[in-house]
């Protein structure tokens, strides 16, 4: 061989290996065999001793882990319990918590490059980490909640300090980047970004887009500010079914070009404020959380029976990370997230809290007159010039190279942005003083529900509707978090003229207000994204297009029938396969069918199949293909008017509860198929063609054999794993889930049951419980997605719940770590 | 001391580095080895089967007791590689670079060894 070749050969090896190239990253620290990719198989499992040394620990620690992988943590103080708890998440979840508050601070750039910088930029542009920056600094220096956040953030640098290379989670040998150092406001970026998944929306925009298409009147019928069907969460003492209100369908206006144009450019403007956000609830539920709970005198056991079952995006490894803390008189089980102490749901040996999303409007867009339409430096605001403050963002590449600069503005009333409606600042009660962090680990000290609540004061956004039980059997629900108080009537869904205080939000609902409910006498509470609050009860402002109630209503119906529920009742209503959404659109096809006795043998037939369907959605389900296909046809062709001339999507769909709702008006011109100028569609005709157009072309798809279809060929669960890895990704998963069923099934199928639980608080709490996934977050460990069959099909494993060290049964004990103090 | 001793010490000289200290010992270790072994036509060629056979025995070591099998699926999966091509893209890593770096210093060893014996 020659010097060149050789050279060139060896010189090819050794800057592929030390240098990162294109998108591939430096070739030597991922294939070394012993530190790189490969390395992950050494630190897959769990080893069944270990001893090691935590810096700033007052007393020895004891971590058990069960054979879910859950640690059970033995300490002598909370900050020892915390501290350690920062030490496994960091060991089993760390390039997670990276990622999380990388896309929390806007410097995903920093480990994945220009292709995230317009994430990036939204991000930093909707203020979190300004926020975030803000709440840290506001703590007291002698507050519980810093000393606890301190703590838990050197735990988790003490683990990244001692691990080795082999140590490190593969993705960062796979990006080629090294973990950063954690601070204490990152605890504050996650709950920032839970505030944004579950309560930031571009509302005001996407209701101007819609009002250009089919006029105001018409968008307050179908994204109306009161559900039509009302199964609130506050209970109205004596009701015990849902209630109707009168629903209106006003013919929608026909839209100019420059109204179309309008639309367009209002969408958007809403789909760059909202971008990266997954988690919208909006409209019809792709991402439905659910809870429940009984009082002892509607349960076998005479016990109160707490529920809890959280939807989010589903991500492997899993949002939550399941932990057992025991520390002095703190004993507290329950979901962390992996970046804060905090265990958002959970219980202790007195109290279980678990919450679904309030989905109120807590975010409010200003349309502000500026001095310069490039570079404002002032606004103008009651006749005079106000000062808009300004600041300098810059984004940074994987090798520090700068990738951009942008200039952020925030008025009185917080972030500036340029919309195509002009320059536009936006409110929001994420972005004000709150102390979710010091009310979470306030609330887990708690004995009744009452000191629950109390300690939860502080909490403020997102909004939750925090469900409570505690073992003398109260049991409560309440809307917590801020709720504005705005002038005029109310409302908060319109884009409001900013160059008047008038306009700005008045105050708070006090907590008097909040829909809530404590020890209700019908001895039952459950709550789904729903409206909060009868409307006709208990008027007020609280947001609009609400999810439908078809998760409150199966609940309610599920709770009210059965005076004696138990655990294991709960959990089989946890993918209970029945949804309360297909009685009313089966009895309208069966009314079109009988109001047209001349229809079509195809339609016949189709009816025929959907009327011998049991209407549950599990996976071997047949009906439940047609079923859907048939709502899917009629939501298509009934709000055809809402997609814009010329563009293939509609701006907005109204959910399914106003299309059975106009199911009552047979000859409403939202019938009328747009695409057949010469023919005006009534409610029958469009049901039969919809319904006669579905078996076709379900039989075009499946084959011309009903008994061969499949619900599990149509909808299924896919979780990705972080970086969106083929094999990471866990997909095709067939589960029990539907349009409207307690585990709602839409869409992509990412989103689902984040984390489901059953509590029973007797003379000795026992409690179930499983999410998608696993503890580690390493691709190739045993319980990285261990926990997803039983997860699929709808099992809780028994948590286990030792009062001390030595305490688990030895069969379940799976690993025993200890953490010794170090010297500093 | 016989070639197959040599290579032999060069494959444990590999593994130990790599495990210890990093992936980059192992071209390191491929050009002392021609250098050791200058006389020995073969010698980059057996530096390169050494690296890789050295990297082969780490694998294994990891492999005791631990998913490697699933590195392989999974990582695999994920650079959109075949399921045991991870594994043959590393064990050809490590012999492209002992193999190289064996052959390069060979290459440069040669001119300077003629020039001494010209002296």
């Amino acid at each position: 061989m020659t010097v060149g070749v050789a050279g060139a050969a060896l010189a090819a090896g050794l800057v592929h290996g030390f240098f990162p190239v294109r998108n591939l990253p430096a070739l030597g620290p991922l294939l070394d065999p012993a530190h790189g990719v490969w390395a992950a198989a050494r630190t897959a499992e769990l080893a069944p001793e270990e001893s090691h040394a935590l810096t700033g620990l007052g007393a020895g620690v004891t971590i058990e882990y069960d054979d879910h992988g859950v640690p059970h943590i033995f300490a002598a103080t909370e900050l020892d319990a915390f501290r350690t708890l920062g030490w496994v998440h960091a060991r089993d979840r760390l390039f997670q918590m990276e990622m999380t508050q990388r896309a929390a601070a806007g410097t995903l750039t920093e480990v994945a490059g220009a292709r995230t910088l317009e994430l990036d930029r939204a991000t930093r542009a909707r203020g979190l980490p300004a926020a975030a920056a803000a709440k840290w600094a506001a703590l007291a220096a002698d507050d519980p909640t810093r000393a606890a956040i301190i703590a838990y953030m050197d735990g988790v640098n003490a683990w990244v300090a001692q691990a080795t290379p082999a140590e490190l989670p593969l993705e960062y040998k796979l990006l080629g980047v090294a973990p950063r150092r954690f601070e204490p406001v990152d605890c504050f970026l996650l709950l920032m970004q839970m505030s944004q998944s579950l309560s930031y929306r571009d509302d005001e925009l996407r209701r101007e887009a819609i009002e250009a298409l089919i006029g105001p009147a018409a968008t307050d019928a179908l994204f109306p500010v009161n559900a039509p069907i009302q199964e609130p969460i506050e209970p109205v003492a004596g009701r015990t079914a849902p209630t109707y209100l009168t629903a209106r369908f006003p013919a929608p206006t026909v839209p100019t070009p420059s109204k179309v144009a309008e639309a367009r450019a209002r969408l958007d403007d809403g789909r760059r404020l909202i971008a990266g956000i997954e988690s919208e609830t909006k409209g019809e539920a792709v991402v439905g959380s659910n809870n429940w709970a009984v009082a002892p005198a509607r349960s076998a056991s005479g016990h109160a029976l707490l529920s809890g079952d959280p939807h989010l995006q589903l991500t492997l490894p899993n949002i939550w990370y399941e932990v057992h803390l025991v520390a002095g008189e703190l004993d507290l089980y329950g979901v962390s997230l992996p970046l804060s102490p905090v265990i958002p749901i959970g219980f202790n040996r007195d109290v279980a809290w678990t919450a679904t999303n309030t989905g109120a409007d807590v975010v409010d867009f200003y349309r502000e007159t500026v001095d310069d339409s490039v570079a404002p430096t002032r606004y103008r605001l009651d006749g005079e010039w106000a000062p808009i403050t300004s600041r300098v963002e810059t984004f940074t590449g994987k090798r520090g190279e700068v990738l951009a600069t942008d200039t952020l503005y925030t008025t009185h009333r917080g972030p500036l942005q340029r919309t195509s409606a002009g320059w536009t600042s936006q409110r929001w009660t994420a972005l004000e003083p709150s102390g979710e962090a010091g009310a979470y680990l306030q609330a887990i000290r708690a004995r009744s529900v009452d000191a629950w609540y109390e300690a939860m004061q502080g909490y403020r956004a997102p909004a939750q509707n925090f469900l409570v039980a505690d073992r003398t059997g109260r049991i409560a629900i309440r809307s917590t978090g801020r709720f504005p108080v705005r002038p005029g009537d109310g409302r908060g869904d319109r884009l409001q003229d900013g160059s008047t205080r008038a306009v700005d939000w008045t105050g708070d609902w006090p907590t008097a207000r909040l829909p809530q409910a404590m020890a209700p006498a019908q001895g039952y509470l459950a709550s789904a994204n729903q409206q909060p609050l009868d409307p006709t009860v208990r008027p007020g402002y609280l947001g609009w297009d609400w999810p439908t109630p078809w998760r409150a209503m199966r609940i309610n119906q599920i709770l009210r029938t059965d005076a004696a529920m138990t655990p294991e009742k709960m959990r089989l209503a946890h993918t209970d396969p029945q949804s309360a959404l297909t009685a009313p659109v089966l009895a309208a096809l069966q009314g079109a069918l009988r109001a047209r006795p001349m229809a079509s043998e195809e339609a016949r037939a189709a009816m025929t199949f959907l009327a011998a369907w049991d209407q549950h959605f599990d996976p071997e389900s047949q009906g439940a293909v047609l079923f859907d296909a048939v709502l899917r046809t009629t939501i298509n062709r009934t709000w055809d008017e809402l997609i814009p001339e010329g563009d293939a999507q509609r701006a907005a769909t109204p959910n399914s509860m106003l299309l059975v709702r106009l199911f009552e008006d047979r000859t409403s011109i939202w019938w009328d198929d747009r695409r057949t100028p010469d023919v005006r569609e009534d409610r029958d005709q469009l049901l039969l063609e919809s319904l006669e157009t579905a078996w076709r072309e379900t039989r075009a798809q499946l084959g011309n054999d009903p008994s061969a279809w499949r619900w599990r060929t149509r909808r299924t669960t896919n979780i990705r794993h972080l970086l969106q890895l083929p094999g990471f990704d866990r997909e095709s998963l067939a589960v029990q889930a539907g349009p409207g069923t307690l585990s709602p099934s839409e869409g992509r199928g990412t989103a689902g049951a984040s984390w489901r639980f059953v509590v029973e608080l007797g003379d000795t709490v026992q409690a179930w419980g499983i999410y998608p996934g696993g503890q580690s977050g390493n691709p190739v460990s045993s319980r990285y997605a261990d926990r997803l069959e039983g997860w699929r099909l709808g099992a809780l494993n028994a948590l286990h719940l030792p009062r001390r060290a030595g305490e688990l049964p030895g069969m379940v004990r799976r690993s025993v770590l200890t953490l010794s103090p170090a010297a500093p | 001391m016989t070639r197959p001793v040599w290579f032999l010490l060069a494959v444990m000289a590999m593994a130990t580095l790599t495990w210890v200290v990093g992936w980059w010992m192992v071209p390191v270790v491929g050009a002392v080895f021609t250098v050791v072994r200058r006389t020995d036509a073969a010698a980059p060629v057996l530096a390169g089967l050494a690296g890789a056979v050295a990297w082969g025995v780490v694998l294994a070591l990891v492999a005791r007791g631990a998913p490697a099998g699933s590195v392989a699926l999974t990582v695999g999966r994920a650079l959109r590689l075949g399921p045991n091509a991870l594994i043959v893209v590393t064990l050809a890593y490590g012999g492209l670079l002992a193999g190289s770096a064996a052959a390069l210093a060979r290459a440069l060893a040669t001119p300077r060894e003629r020039s001494t014996s010209t002296l």
